[in-house]
């Protein structure tokens, strides 16, 4: 079984600060990690690798920096990492997906291909949809468990009021939830073996796919958090009690 | 401008009718799809909808996104939106590639452009900023959340019924058995007071005294993403991935406020916290953060409600 998990690395968005005066989000100083929910799809391919056999290939779009997450990847347990080098700066969420596509079609056939449900930065839930609707292939989303059997796969899928379960023939796409599995810790030794294996590298600009964006950023701008962190403490719980009932009645949230 | 816009619930359609007419100032017409058969055919027109096409026969999500895109073909429009949920994000991003329109996910803000294209806002980053994205193709589709306005009905249009039966498409994907979820009896985001519980609370049990309390003040209980996703003693959460409430009064119990649970409360009035370590970051992003150990401080607070009469 061949199978294809796209990843991407992402600021760590609970480390970004915003500039107080200028409201500038301060990006370019924010560390970067893996998409939270791409670690998950991970796992999940190294599951079915575990049970069912085959090669797990690893693919990110992104820059020089971007190679950290297939190194993650490979330490985690896959075998084959592509990084689609971004030369051309800003791009969308479509010139990802025509990217990802062209490379799972060239190096393909994928039986399964397994994406995050979203990343953790943006959270637009465009790029795995948008690989499967331009590779033809049947997509199922917001899997929180997959089951395959023969050449189809049974997925729990978790949806706001129900959970339905579906059935879909392969080669299929599946974006995964953080509740379908705990992602392993690499050991000390893999991660030291990742940072040796060779990691093929593709320049975006040379792929023959339309490279034009659907659409362009035009502003980030932070968010004024106007909460008033009063904080009650070292009080005994009668009058801390009464401190914050207090403040909820000359809030008008609790009559009197 | 021509517009299509597609929600399974009427009310939404006359919300999004809503916030189009007051966004885009130009002359606009608005055909709206929805499954639902309609009784309130007549209101939709005074609500700014100028057709309604109810879909039938309808049996998976190709047959859906077929007729949405012969709809919208029909129709001309140049810009399709969406009620925000899971299933029609999927269908808004199918559409987006059959007809190579660019996309905004969860869109809470709208205009079009000088050049006539759509610029809109949306959240990211944990909601800690807000993104402005020009759609650069000659089509644009979105996704809108729910309350993005009030209906107004505010327009004297004849709203024309149309029945559309879909053409049957073969579905990839066979949903071969569904799973209803056992939800709060209010939906949280229209709850005006929710108490919500975090690991700090160490039984399920536990959970009946914050039930007590949201009861109390006239709300409902709900968690942070952990006791659903991990303990599974609720079947949904507040947060980024789950509900994004905008109560009178949050309190959190025992929540530590990771910044997706921080994302999830951005719009509440009032937020307390209640959580014994101080450095829990949930302290610091309330209004009213009190230090103290839950299962002293609870109790003690429902008893003064009590004497309240409450």
């Amino acid at each position: 079984m061949e199978i294809a998990v796209c990843i991407k690395q992402s600021i760590d968005v609970a480390q970004l600060k915003i500039d107080p005066k200028s409201f500038e989000p301060l990006i370019s100083v924010t560390p970067m990690k893996i998409s939270d929910i791409d670690r998950n799809a991970i796992e999940e391919a190294l599951k079915i690798k575990e049970k069912h056999g085959g090669k797990v290939t690893a693919i990110t779009l992104g820059g020089e920096k971007a190679k950290e997450v297939l190194r993650e990847a490979i330490a985690m347990g896959v075998d084959n990492a592509i990084h689609i080098l971004n030369d051309l700066g800003e791009i969308d969420e479509y010139v990802v997906s025509e990217a990802i596509a062209n490379i799972l079609k060239t190096r393909g056939p994928f039986q399964i291909i397994l994406c995050g449900e979203m990343s953790i930065d943006k959270y637009t839930a465009q790029v795995g949809v948008r690989i499967a609707e331009n590779m033809k292939i049947p997509c199922i989303t917001y899997a929180r468990s997959i089951n395959v059997e023969g050449n189809e796969v049974t997925v729990e899928r978790d949806l706001e009021d129900r959970i339905e379960i579906v059935k879909a023939k392969m080669p299929v796409l599946i974006t995964v939830t953080r509740e379908i599995n705990i992602p392993r810790l690499p050991q000390l030794m893999a991660i030291l073996r990742a940072a040796k294996k060779p990691i093929e590298t593709i320049n975006l600009s040379q792929l023959k796919i339309d490279l034009n964006p659907k659409t362009k950023v035009l502003e980030v701008k932070g968010v004024e958090i106007k909460r008033k962190g009063i904080v009650i403490k070292d009080l005994p719980v009668d009058k801390a009690v009464d401190e914050l009932l207090n403040n909820l009645i000359k809030e008008g949230v609790i009559k009197r | 401008m021509k517009i299509v816009t597609f929600s399974e619930n009427l009310e939404a359609l006359m919300e999004i009718a809503a916030k189009v007419r007051e966004s885009i100032p130009m002359e606009s017409s608005i055909s709206s799809i929805t499954t639902m058969k309609p009784n309130m055919r007549e209101e939709m027109g005074r609500y700014g909808i100028n057709k309604l096409y109810v879909i039938e026969g309808l049996r998976n999500i190709e047959e859906l996104i077929d007729a949405i895109m012969g709809i919208s073909e029909r129709e001309e429009a140049k810009l399709i939106i969406l009620e925000s949920n899971k299933v029609n994000k999927e269908i808004a991003i199918k559409i987006a590639v059959n007809i190579g329109a660019g996309y905004i996910a969860d869109c809470i803000d709208f205009k079009i452009d000088v050049d006539g294209k759509l610029i809109g806002k949306r959240m990211v980053y944990a909601s800690k900023a807000v993104e402005t994205i020009k759609v650069l193709s000659e089509k644009a589709i979105m996704t809108v959340p729910r309350r993005i306005s009030e209906p107004k009905p505010e327009w004297n249009f004849t709203c024309e019924i149309i029945y559309e039966k879909v053409k049957p498409i073969e579905t990839k994907t066979l949903v071969i058995d569904v799973k209803k979820k056992e939800l709060s009896a209010v939906p949280l985001e229209s709850a005006e007071v929710i108490v919500a519980v975090g690991r700090g609370v160490k039984k399920k049990e536990d959970c009946k005294i914050m039930e007590e309390l949201a009861k109390i003040l006239g709300g409902v209980i709900s968690c942070s993403r952990p006791v659903a996703a991990d303990l599974k003693w609720f079947n949904e959460w507040i947060g980024l991935s789950g509900h994004k409430v905008s109560p009178k009064l949050y309190i959190a119990v025992g929540i530590s406020g990771a910044i997706q649970h921080l994302a999830g409360i951005q719009n509440a009035k009032v937020v307390v916290a209640i959580n014994k370590d101080s450095e829990a970051p949930i302290i610091k992003s309330a209004d009213y953060g009190v230090v103290a150990d839950l299962y002293e401080f609870i109790p003690k607070f429902i008893e003064r409600l009590k004497s309240m009469g409450k």
